[in-house]
C-alpha cells in the first residue's frame, strides 16, 4: 500500500498539492496470449516450455507476418518481449535454412553486446548453431574472415556497416544468403541520422541483391505516431505494424506536477523533484529519477541526500549515476539496484539506452525529456508486474511543458509524435550516392530503385564535379580518398567541424552546430558532461574545447535573415496563404548569453562570420484582414508575428519528433519575398531534413496548440512558458502577447473555414 | 528533390569536401620521425620539386594528345578498347639451376614434420644425411618418401605449399622455388592507383622475358571509364597458363587491390597462383644494411644511380587528376615511366637475389 500512501501524503502537503496538474491512473490489464500455427520448430518450443514463457498475442502475429515473408515494425511497450518476437522467427528460419544469415543492426556498440546475450542464450538452450557475434569496430582483425565465413547472425552498428559495405566482395558468403536486417531501437534512426540510416539501408539492399540476397527487414521501435509510413521510408519497403499489444502490466499512477502553475514564482522543477523522489523514498519506493543535464544529477542526488538526512531517514542509499562509466562500474550498480542496496537512482537521459536496471517502483522525470516518447520509455521504467507502480513529470518552465501540464490529454491518448526521415535532403542523397558508386558501379536505374527519383540527376552533377565518371552507362567513383570516409552518418551540410579535447576527437557535427553550440566562450554538452570551447577554427574546421564543471550554460543569440527560393506546396484558405518550398537563411550568431540555470549573467559579444545556407521552410503569409483588426484593437502586429512564430517553434516537437532547436523561425510585419506579413519556419539542417514538411502537413494542429499554450499561460505579458525564446536573436523583442493570441486565433479560425 | 542550381551546389560542395581529404602529409626536410610515423609522407623539398615538374611537364606538352606523347596502340576487350604501351630492355636473367635447388631440399631433413633442428642433428649424427637415407628410417620413411615424390613431380606450387610448413615466406629456399618455372613464365606486376584503397587502378604494368629482354606491357587508362577493359586485358597476362607473379609488397598490395577491382566490376578474382613477393625477401637480406626496404633503394644500391624527375607515389592521383581536368598528358609522363622502371627494376632485383643467396648461376 506504499503508493496510496505516498499519495495521500502529497495531497496532504499545501504546496505539493497546489503544483498537482493531473494524476492519470492507467488500470491494470491482463496479458492476452497467443498461439502459433503450426508451432516453432520443437527446440524452440521446448526452449520456451523451459523457461516458461508462454507468447503474447502480439508476439504471434509478428511471428506470422514475418513467416509470411513480410517485412514488419513492432511498437509495443517497454518489456513486451520484441526481442523475443524477432528472435524466435530468425531462429526458425535459420533451422529450416542451414545456410540463412541475419544481420542486426543496434544504434551503439554497447546495445549489440548488451544484446548478444540473449541470442548466445536461445542457442545454447536449443542446440541451434548460429555462430552469432558482434562484428564492429573493436573487432580483432584475425577474427574478421572467420566471422564473415561462418557466423549466420551478426549484431552490428550503422558506422561500421557504412565501412563493411565497400568491402562486399569479403561478405559475399554473408551477404548472398541474408535473409533478415534487424534494426532495434528504431524510433532512434530519425532526423539526420535517420536520413543517413535510410540510404545507408538501400546501398545495403543493393549491395544483397548484386549478391542474391533477397532479406526482409524486422524493426522494433518505442511508439511513434506514424511507424508504418516511418518505417517505409527507413527501409525502403512496404511494412506491417505490429502495435496491438498483448503484455499484462500492473496499474499506474501519473502524476503531472507543474512548480510554475501560478507563473515564475517560489517553486522550482529541482524543489519539486527532490520533494518528490525523498517522499518517494521515505515511503519505501525504489525509485528512478531523470534529469536533463549531469550537472543537475548531481546536485538532485545531493540535495535529496540533504533532505533524507534532515528528515531524520538516515541511511537510504541513493546513487547518481551517468554516461561514461566502466563497464564494472555500471554493473555493480546494476546489481546494487536490483537487490535493494541502493533506494534511488538520479540519471542523465543515458540510462534511457539499454542499461539494464530492471524495472523499479517509482519514477521521476524532472523536466520533460523532450519528447511524449522519452517520456513513456522513462516512466516504463517503473512497472513491476504484481504492485502498483508510480510516475511523476515535474514540468520546466517553458511552453511545451507547460503545454501537457495543461493537456495531459496529449501526453497520455493520442499517439506520440511523428518520427521524421527525410529521404529528399540533396547533400545526403550525394554523399551516399559516392559510397554507392564506390561500392559497385551504379547505373541510372539503380538510381531510381534505391535512391530515389530525383538521384539521377544528383548523379550527373558529381560527374560534372569529376567526383563520379561514365563508364559504359553506370558511374564509377573517381574522387579522393575514401567515399566513406568523407561522408559522416552524424552530419548533414558538406561542411563538418570536428570537437576537439585534449587531442583526441569527441564527434563531429555540422557547420550550423558548430556556430551556434560551439562558439567561442560556450558551454559545450557532451554526454552529459560539461565543456568550455576554447577556440572555434572556421579555416580548419577544428573546435578546440577543455573540460570543466561548471552550472552555467550559454545561449547563442542570432539574428537571422530569409529568402524564399521557390514553392513546392501550397494551401490558401481565406486570404492566408500555407506554403512549403525552399528558402536560403542567413543566420549570423552576433553575441551569446551565460546563464546559471535560468538566471542571465552576463552576455558576450562574438566575431563569427554569417552562416548562409539552403534549407527547406513552411511560411504563412498573413492577410490585410487580419492586420487591419490588430491594428483596430490597438495591438502591435509585429510583437504579434514575432510571438506566434515563438509560439510555434515552441509547440512543434509535441507533434514532430525533434529538438526545437532543429528548427529556426523568422518572421516579419513585410516579407519582401511575399509582400506581405509573414511567418516562416525552417529546418537548421543544410538542405533540409523533413521537419518544415511535417510541419506544413500538420500546420493546423501545431497552431492550434500553440495557441492553447498562449491561451492558458497565468502570464500577463509573456513569459518562458509561452511565447518567450531562449534562443532569439532579437532579445525577444518586439513581443506582443495580446496580439499575438489574435494572430493566432485568426490562423487556427482561417485554416479551419477555408479546408 | 531539389533541382537545378541547387543541386550543383551540392555537388561543388562535395568536391570541396573530398578533395579536401589529404592523401599525404608534408614534412619539414629531416624530420625522419614524421615520415616513420604517417602512413604516406613527403618531404617538403620532394613536395616542392614534384609540383615544379608537373608544371613544366603540363607547360611543355600544352596542345598534346595522349597518343602523340606514348607510342602505343588501343586494343579491343569484351569490356571496351583501353591503350597500350610496348617497351622493350634488355636483361640477362638466370634462374638457379633446378638441379641444386632440388639438391639442397633433399638434404634438408627438417622438412619433414616431426624434425626440428635438435633431432636433425641427432640423425645426422646417426649417418642420416639426405631425405633418401631417411627411407629407411622406421619412424620418418612414410613421409620423407612423400616428400621425395613430391620433389620429382617438380611442381612449384605444391612445393611451396610443402616448404611454407617449415619456413617463413621470407626464407632463401622459398626464392629457390622459382627454379623450377620456366623462365618465359615469370610475371612481373605492378600497378598506379589513385589512392591505397578501392579507386581506380589508372596503369597496369606487366612485363615478360623473352630472348635476353624483358618486353613491359602497360596499360594506360585514357580515361577512368576505360579501367575495366584495361584490368581485362592485364588477366590475359595474369591468367595465362602456368604464370607465375612477381611483385613488390604484391602480396599484401597489388594483387588484393587488383581482386577488389575485379569484384568491384563483378568479375571473379585471380587465385591460386604462384606469386614470388621479392619485399619479403629483399628485407630479409637488406634490413640491417639499408635505412629502408623500399624499390628504390634498392635500386640504388644494385646500380648506384636513382631516378630523375620522378613522381613520388602518393602524387601520383593528383598528377592524373591534372591530366583528366585538363586533358594535358604531360604529368601522365613519370607516372608511365615510374611504372616501367618498377616493372624493369623487379627483374634485375629477382636477379640479384639469385645471386645472393644462389651464387652466379
Amino acid at each position: 500500500m506504499a503508493i496510496p500512501d505516498l499519495l495521500a501524503a502529497l495531497e496532504q502537503h499545501q504546496e505539493t498539492r497546489r503544483s498537482i496538474a493531473h494524476i492519470e491512473v492507467t488500470p491494470a490489464r491482463e496479458a492476452v496470449f497467443g498461439s502459433l500455427v503450426p508451432p516453432l520448430p520443437e527446440p524452440l518450443e521446448a526452449y520456451l516450455a523451459r523457461r516458461r514463457i508462454r507468447l503474447y498475442s502480439h508476439q504471434c502475429a509478428a511471428i506470422e507476418a514475418i513467416r509470411e515473408g513480410r517485412s514488419v515494425i513492432m511498437t509495443t511497450a517497454t518489456a513486451s518481449g520484441k526481442s523475443l518476437a524477432f528472435n524466435l522467427p530468425v531462429f526458425e528460419r535459420l533451422v529450416q535454412h542451414p545456410d540463412a544469415t541475419a544481420l542486426y543492426l543496434y544504434p551503439t556498440k554497447a546495445l549489440a553486446h548488451d544484446q548478444l546475450k540473449g541470442i548466445r542464450e536461445i542457442e545454447q538452450y536449443t542446440g541451434i548453431t548460429t555462430g552469432c557475434a558482434v562484428y564492429d569496430g573493436d573487432t580483432p582483425r584475425s577474427r574478421r574472415p572467420a566471422l564473415r565465413e561462418r557466423a549466420r547472425i551478426l549484431l552490428s552498428n550503422p558506422h561500421e556497416l557504412h565501412q563493411i559495405l565497400p568491402w562486399h566482395d569479403r561478405w559475399r558468403t554473408f551477404f548472398s544468403r541474408l535473409r533478415f536486417v534487424v534494426i532495434d531501437e528504431a524510433h532512434r534512426y530519425r532526423g539526420v541520422f535517420g536520413s543517413h540510416a535510410a540510404f545507408l539501408l538501400r546501398r545495403l539492399l543493393r549491395i544483397a541483391h548484386l549478391h542474391g540476397g533477397t532479406p526482409q527487414f524486422v524493426l522494433s521501435t518505442a511508439t511513434v505516431a506514424n511507424p508504418g509510413e516511418f518505417a517505409c521510408r527507413l527501409c525502403g519497403m512496404p511494412v506491417t505494424v505490429i502495435d496491438d499489444d498483448g503484455s499484462p502490466r500492473g496499474e499506474t499512477q501519473f502524476l503531472l506536477c507543474n512548480p510554475y502553475s501560478e507563473g515564475a514564482g517560489e517553486g522550482s522543477t529541482h524543489r519539486a523533484a527532490r520533494d518528490l523522489l525523498a517522499r518517494c523514498i521515505q515511503h519505501g519506493l525504489q525509485a528512478l529519477c531523470f534529469t536533463t543535464s549531469r550537472k543537475h544529477a548531481e546536485l538532485l542526488a545531493l540535495h535529496t541526500r540533504a533532505a533524507l538526512v534532515t528528515a531524520g531517514e538516515e541511511g537510504a542509499a541513493l546513487a547518481a549515476y551517468r554516461a561514461g562509466y566502466l563497464p564494472g562500474t555500471r554493473r555493480e550498480l546494476e546489481e546494487n539496484l536490483k537487490c535493494g542496496h541502493i533506494r534511488g537512482l538520479v540519471s542523465t537521459n543515458a540510462l534511457e539506452v539499454g542499461i539494464d536496471v530492471g524495472t523499479l517502483d517509482a519514477v521521476i522525470i524532472a523536466g520533460y525529456p523532450g519528447s511524449i516518447m522519452a517520456t513513456r520509455q522513462q516512466a516504463g521504467r517503473a512497472g513491476r508486474r504484481n504492485d502498483g507502480s508510480f510516475a511523476a513529470l515535474v514540468a520546466s518552465h517553458n511552453p511545451l511543458d507547460q503545454f501537457f501540464m495543461h493537456h495531459p490529454g496529449a501526453l497520455f491518448e493520442g499517439a506520440s509524435e511523428h518520427a521524421i526521415i527525410d529521404l529528399a535532403n540533396p547533400y545526403i542523397v550525394a554523399g551516399h550516392l559516392l559510397c554507392a558508386a564506390a561500392e559497385a558501379p551504379l547505373a541510372a536505374a539503380d538510381c531510381a530503385r534505391y535512391f530515389g527519383d530525383g538521384s539521377a540527376e544528383i548523379a550527373g552533377a558529381l560527374e560534372a564535379q569529376y567526383l563520379l565518371r561514365m563508364s559504359k552507362g553506370r558511374w564509377i567513383y573517381a574522387g579522393r580518398g575514401r567515399a566513406t570516409e568523407a561522408v559522416g552518418l552524424g552530419s548533414g551540410s558538406g561542411e563538418t567541424y570536428r570537437v576537439l579535447c585534449n587531442g583526441s576527437v569527441l564527434e563531429t557535427i555540422d557547420r550550423s552546430q558548430a556556430f551556434r553550440e560551439a562558439h567561442p566562450g560556450a558551454v559545450f554538452l557532451h554526454q552529459g558532461e560539461t565543456y568550455l570551447v576554447d577556440d572555434l577554427d572556421v579555416e580548419a574546421h577544428r573546435i578546440r574545447l577543455r573540460k570543466e564543471e561548471t552550472d552555467l550554460s550559454t545561449e547563442p543569440l542570432t539574428t537571422i535573415e530569409a529568402r524564399i527560393i521557390a514553392g513546392r506546396f501550397r494551401r490558401d484558405a481565406g486570404g492566408l496563404g500555407l506554403v512549403f518550398g525552399d528558402v536560403e537563411v542567413v543566420e549570423h550568431t552576433v553575441s551569446y548569453r551565460i546563464k546559471r540555470y535560468d538566471r542571465v549573467i552576463a552576455t558576450e559579444p562574438l566575431d563569427l562570420p554569417p552562416l548562409r545556407f539552403a534549407t527547406k521552410g513552411v511560411w504563412c503569409t498573413i492577410p490585410e484582414t487580419v492586420c487591419d483588426r490588430l491594428a483596430r484593437a490597438g495591438l502591435h502586429l509585429a510583437g504579434g508575428l514575432h510571438g506566434a512564430e515563438h509560439a510555434l517553434i515552441g509547440i512543434m516537437p509535441s507533434l514532430v519528433l525533434c529538438d526545437r532547436r532543429d528548427i529556426g523561425g523568422f518572421s516579419s510585419s513585410w516579407f519582401p519575398s511575399t509582400g506581405s506579413p509573414a511567418i516562416l519556419i525552417y529546418d537548421g539542417v543544410e538542405g533540409g531534413i523533413g521537419l518544415a514538411e511535417k510541419g506544413y502537413a500538420l500546420f493546423e494542429a501545431i497552431a492550434a496548440a500553440a495557441l492553447a499554450v498562449v491561451r492558458e499561460c497565468p502570464c500577463d505579458d509573456g513569459c518562458p512558458g509561452c511565447i518567450y525564446s531562449p534562443k532569439c536573436g532579437n532579445d525577444n523583442q518586439p513581443l506582443d502577447k495580446q496580439a499575438t493570441e489574435m494572430v493566432l486565433e485568426e490562423i487556427v479560425a482561417l485554416l479551419a473555414g477555408g479546408s | 528533390m531539389g533541382t537545378g542550381p541547387l543541386v550543383t551546389t551540392v555537388a561543388d560542395s562535395w568536391r570541396q569536401r573530398i578533395d579536401s581529404q589529404q592523401e599525404y602529409e608534408v614534412a619539414r626536410d629531416g624530420n625522419i620521425f614524421a615520415v616513420g610515423f604517417a602512413g604516406s609522407c613527403l618531404f617538403s623539398s620532394e613536395y616542392a620539386r614534384a609540383v615544379r615538374l608537373k608544371q613544366t611537364l603540363a607547360e611543355h606538352h600544352a596542345g598534346r594528345t595522349l597518343e602523340e606523347l606514348f607510342c602505343g596502340a588501343e586494343i579491343d576487350t569484351p569490356c571496351g578498347a583501353c591503350y597500350k604501351i610496348t617497351s622493350r630492355e634488355q636483361i640477362d636473367l638466370r634462374v638457379p639451376d633446378p638441379h641444386r635447388i632440388r639438391e639442397r631440399l633433399s638434404s634438408d631433413l627438417t622438412l619433414v614434420c616431426g624434425i626440428g633442428p635438435k633431432i636433425e642433428a641427432r640423425l645426422r649424427r646417426r649417418g642420416y644425411a639426405t631425405l633418401h637415407d631417411l627411407c629407411s628410417h622406421p619412424r620418418y620413411r612414410a613421409h620423407a618418401r612423400g616428400i621425395l615424390a613430391l620433389l620429382d613431380r617438380s611442381d612449384p606450387g605444391e612445393m611451396r605449399r610443402m616448404v611454407m610448413h617449415r619456413y617463413p615466406a621470407s626464407h632463401p629456399r622459398l626464392l629457390g622455388l622459382s627454379a623450377f618455372h620456366a623462365i618465359e613464365d615469370f610475371l612481373f606486376f605492378d600497378i598506379e592507383t589513385l589512392g591505397l584503397f578501392s579507386r581506380p587502378i589508372i596503369l597496369f604494368g606487366a612485363g615478360r622475358i623473352a630472348g635476353g629482354e624483358i618486353e613491359v606491357c602497360q596499360y594506360l587508362l585514357r580515361d577512368i571509364a576505360e579501367e575495366e577493359a584495361a584490368i581485362l586485358a592485364t588477366c590475359a597476362h595474369v591468367q595465362r597458363d602456368r604464370t607465375a607473379l612477381v611483385t613488390f609488397n604484391g602480396r599484401s598490395f597489388d594483387l588484393p587491390y587488383f581482386n577488389d577491382r575485379r569484384a568491384y566490376y563483378g568479375h571473379p578474382g585471380v587465385a591460386g597462383i604462384s606469386h614470388y613477393d621479392l619485399l619479403h625477401f629483399a628485407r630479409r637480406r637488406w634490413k640491417h644494411d639499408l635505412p629502408d626496404c623500399r624499390l628504390q633503394t634498392l635500386e640504388h644500391l644494385m646500380h648506384g644511380a636513382r631516378r630523375t624527375d620522378d613522381v613520388p607515389s602518393a602524387m601520383v592521383p593528383e598528377f592524373y587528376a591534372t591530366y583528366l581536368k585538363t586533358g594535358n598528358p604531360g604529368p601522365l609522363i613519370p607516372i608511365v615511366e615510374h611504372n616501367r622502371q618498377d616493372v624493369v627494376t623487379l627483374a634485375r632485383l629477382f636477379q640479384r637475389l639469385f645471386e645472393e643467396w644462389y651464387g652466379n648461376p
